[in-house]
């Protein structure tokens, strides 16, 4: 069975081109326009992977990173932003973030990213 | 694994990498011989404009005495030299900055192509009149000149203009050999210049990708030299023991190597030691001969950030001698936060909590080290060890930075060749505007006066950036936000003298770029004023509202409109050429005659811009290709000839071709499969009709540029809109004849 994922940003566009890559890898993939959203979504449907924008409207996507390891520790959450913002990607890698994709989108990049994850999920690691 | 083996799959993998390289230089240095073939191509063509130049300069003082045919074959080889150029193509892919330098080149080349067509052309022109007349001194003199029947005047007048143009056209191809000169040397400085750069690039490449082979070789032998240096200590401490008799020794050896199992006697544990580590020292060593052999620094560290002392020697040139006191961090970054969050990412990685490229993306990947700039590479190495690898940018960026500048020069001399006309009102109103700033004082400043002075600055600032005087243009835009900010503030002041320096330097250092090559009598413009065409048309408006048409000084006015005829024409000998080379066809230099009289450039615009269409016609389908030409006992080279009659009924337009003429019969299988007619007969003005109305093409295929037969009519409707007549005459095998007839007086 194909992985499935969430998607959390507040631009529309945005989710819209990753739901479109990761649909490649992935089926069953659900969309969250804000860190409330995106909590209710990983509770109902707890994906094996999450893609998390670090800065949304309004809150901050570290913030969601550490709501969903609080409730599962092995989540799979991938970091999405814009370059230039190193202080809070090495901040969420440490928190557990598991790797980071830069926007705009490079669909190989996204796509290997991806493939890493899962293959650590599959071990078991 | 056993140390033996691991040694050996060691030396096989040096081998391996060592053949790899060689292979890779091969390959990576052939740019370099397509760039030195380019800068023989160079020589070549400076070889050709030099000798060109010579010949050139031979004509000019004495224009009539010389032969023709050395300046024809210097032209031709100059010509040859300029069609090779379009087959170097190294510098475009090896650094953008010397692409554009090299298009520069090419262009400024191209120039010079035109002054000696036209020379060819005049020679030519001069050469049907008498050429004894000229040489003939008392021939030319007043008294002979009067006594002459009219029409033999009239044809010593147009040799004598046609001499003027000739010297006109041979001055200006000499005054272009020196920007050329200039220009192609400094290309060629700087490819020879690029060259020992790519291979030392290329050199640094292989290295550099030899060493992310060796990377691993390197470890192993790094670990393994460690490894058995710790074994060999702890050996030689036991041996020690046992000597001293203590025979409790133990031997504490790592891992399940050799030493693992000591069955055998000292003494062949001995020697086989210093054997193995005699090997790794020697591995050892080839390592960091090849480290050291490129210009690149190479160094490894670990989770404290303290730099392990295996490092390549390029680190000591690019950090000093002591770069190893300090930790990675501090070597390079200054900032302490970024510091800080360099130590927060490497430790991502050491822990394994992070995947490293993810960090690695965002640490630096360029510093600047005291006056060096360097770009860093990171890989992460098994055994927690980061791997920098550092490179020395500080030369590509200064080639770059050059690069740059002579870019801007040559922009600067392409403008100031080609818009030379223009090129003296533009320094006249930079040194309006710098003299009204240099004594510039406070009155001024009222609005009333800054307007007119802002209003002028903006106009010089477009002027500036037409003629590529980009220093200038930014130092105008500098001075516009200077003012502007000054009187935004209520005790507005501004310091005008530093306004005329800012302007004045940049200006200055740009003028110089135009004189230093073209001399700076360049830019003058001996007694003349520039009036802009719309003012004259409106003050002969005026003059024709108050004065009788016949009226000398209105007569005199009017004749400042017109312009040359053949001037006007000038350009379709260079489109037919155009047009046969892009077929691989020839035409003969020609150019029009019986021109040479004044037109008003309006009324002859429209007709003149529908005359491509015939030529063009002419050249793809009139025009054999030279080998049938030859095959048919031609010259390989079409004829083309224009020329232009005026009677007191008007002016005939003829143009001739010598190519194959018109095949009726093709013309009319073509319309019968077309169904513009059936089986019946049709007579000559049905067929001539359907050439003219664009129905049909007697070609299989349009070409590029003719063949749809839309331009024959277009040709005809404007002819017909001006009241003429266009017919044609066509003998099959001999060439094809329009003759555009214009009634006199005829509306523009």
């Amino acid at each position: 069975m194909k992985p499935t994922a969430l998607v959390v940003d507040d631009s529309p566009v945005m989710r819209m081109r990753l739901t479109e890559i990761l649909s490649r890898r992935c089926q069953g993939i659900h969309e969250a326009s804000s860190v409330e959203e995106a909590l209710m979504s990983y509770d109902q449907h707890r994906p094996d992977l999450v893609t998390m924008d670090i800065s949304m409207r309004g809150e901050n996507g570290m913030g969601g990173l550490w709501e969903i390891l609080q409730r599962d520790p092995e989540a799979s959450v991938v970091m999405v932003s814009a370059l230039g913002q190193r202080k809070i990607v090495f901040d969420c890698l440490a928190m557990g973030a598991k790797d980071f994709i830069v926007k705009p989108f490079d669909t190989e990049r996204v796509l290997a990213s991806v493939d890493r994850i899962l293959a650590l999920r599959g071990s078991g690691a | 694994m056993k140390i033996a083996a691991k040694l050996q799959l060691l030396v096989l993998g040096n081998a391996l990498v060592f053949g790899g390289v060689a292979g890779l230089n091969t390959v990576l240095l052939a740019p370099v011989r397509e760039m030195k073939a380019e800068v023989e191509i160079l020589d070549e063509v400076q070889r050709a404009s030099a000798n060109l130049q010579i010949h050139t300069g031979l004509l000019l003082t004495s224009p009539f005495a010389l032969q023709r045919a050395p300046f024809l074959e210097a032209a031709d080889g100059y010509r040859k030299a300029l069609s090779n150029l379009d087959t170097v193509r190294a510098i475009p892919r090896q650094n953008p900055g010397l692409e554009g330098a090299f298009a520069a080149f090419k262009t400024l080349a191209g120039f010079a192509v035109e002054p000696i067509l036209q020379i060819q052309i005049l020679r030519d022109r001069v050469a049907t009149l008498s050429e004894k007349a000229f040489l003939d001194p008392s021939f030319a003199s007043a008294r002979r000149l009067r006594n002459l029947p009219a029409l033999e005047r009239e044809k010593l007048t147009m040799a004598f203009e046609a001499l003027n143009d000739l010297e006109t056209a041979i001055s200006d191809l000499s005054n272009l050999y020196p920007a050329l000169t200039r220009s192609s040397e400094e290309h060629r400085a700087d490819i020879q210049a690029e060259i020992p750069r790519i291979e030392a690039s290329v050199f640094a490449g292989t290295a550099a990708l030899a060493v992310v082979l060796f990377i691993g070789a390197m470890l192993v032998s790094f670990l393994i030299t460690r490894r058995i240096g710790q074994s060999l200590g702890s050996v030689e401490s036991s041996f020690r023991q046992l000597g001293s008799g203590d025979f409790e020794a133990k031997l504490e050896v790592k891992g399940s190597d050799e030493f693992g199992s000591l069955e055998i006697s000292f003494g062949r544990l001995v020697e086989q030691l210093q054997a193995l580590v005699g090997l790794v020292d020697s591995q050892r060593r080839a390592v960091q001969t090849i480290l050291d052999a490129s210009d690149q620094g190479f160094f490894s560290f670990g989770a404290d950030l303290t730099i392990d002392p295996e490092h390549s020697a390029g680190c000591i040139t690019l950090f000093g001698p002591h770069f190893r006191q300090k930790p990675v961090d501090q070597l390079l970054i200054s900032d302490p936060d970024q510091q800080k969050e360099f130590h927060q990412g490497v430790a991502l990685v050491f822990s394994g909590q992070a995947n490293p490229e993810v960090v690695f993306s965002f640490l630096e990947s360029e510093v600047a080290i005291g006056n060096r700039i360097l770009s860093l590479s990171w890989k992460h190495l098994v055994e927690g060890k980061i791997l920098c690898t550092v490179s020395d940018l500080t030369l590509v960026k200064r080639l770059e930075s050059l690069a740059a500048k002579d870019e801007a020069e040559k922009h600067i001399l392409i403008n100031a060749v080609t818009g030379r006309r223009l090129l003296p009102r533009f320094y006249a109103e930079a040194d309006t505007i710098l003299a009204t700033l240099t004594f510039a004082d406070a009155s001024l400043l009222t609005s009333a006066h800054l307007k007119p002075l802002l209003q002028s600055l903006h106009t010089l600032k477009g002027d500036a950036g037409v003629f590529g005087f980009e220093m200038t243009r930014k130092a105008i835009h500098e001075i516009e936000g200077l003012i502007d900010e000054a009187l935004s503030r209520p005790t507005g002041r501004v310091a005008f003298s530093l306004l005329a320096q800012i302007l004045g330097k940049a200006f200055r250092t740009e003028q110089q770029v135009v004189s230093s090559v073209l001399g700076s009598s360049w830019a003058v413009e001996a007694d003349t004023i520039p009036v802009e065409e719309k003012t004259l048309r409106s003050l002969i408006g005026w003059f024709s509202g108050r004065l009788v048409a016949a009226d000398p000084g209105l007569r005199k006015l009017r004749s400042l409109l017109m312009v040359n005829l053949s001037q006007m024409l000038a350009h379709l000998p260079r489109l037919s050429y155009q047009v046969a080379g892009s077929m691989g066809k020839q035409i003969l230099p020609w150019s029009a005659t019986g021109a040479d009289f004044s037109v008003d450039p309006r009324s002859w615009d429209s007709l003149i811009r529908v005359l491509p269409h015939l030529i063009t016609n002419m050249v793809d389908h009139g025009i054999e290709s030279p080998d049938q030409r030859e095959s048919i006992g031609k010259d390989k080279r079409g004829r083309i000839h224009l020329e232009v009659t005026r009677s007191v009924t008007g002016i005939v337009l003829t143009l001739a071709d010598d190519g194959g003429g018109i095949s009726w019969t093709e013309v009319e299988a073509k319309a019968r499969e077309r169904g513009l007619v059936g089986e019946e007969e049709v007579s000559q003005v049905v067929r001539e009709e359907w050439l003219w109305s664009g129905q049909l093409s007697t070609r299989e295929s349009v070409s590029e540029y003719s063949g749809r037969g839309v331009g024959l009519s277009a040709v005809r409707a404007e002819v017909l809109r001006r009241g003429g007549t266009i017919a044609l005459a066509t003998k099959p095998g001999q060439g094809t004849t329009f003759a555009i007839s214009l009634p006199r007086g005829a509306r523009p």
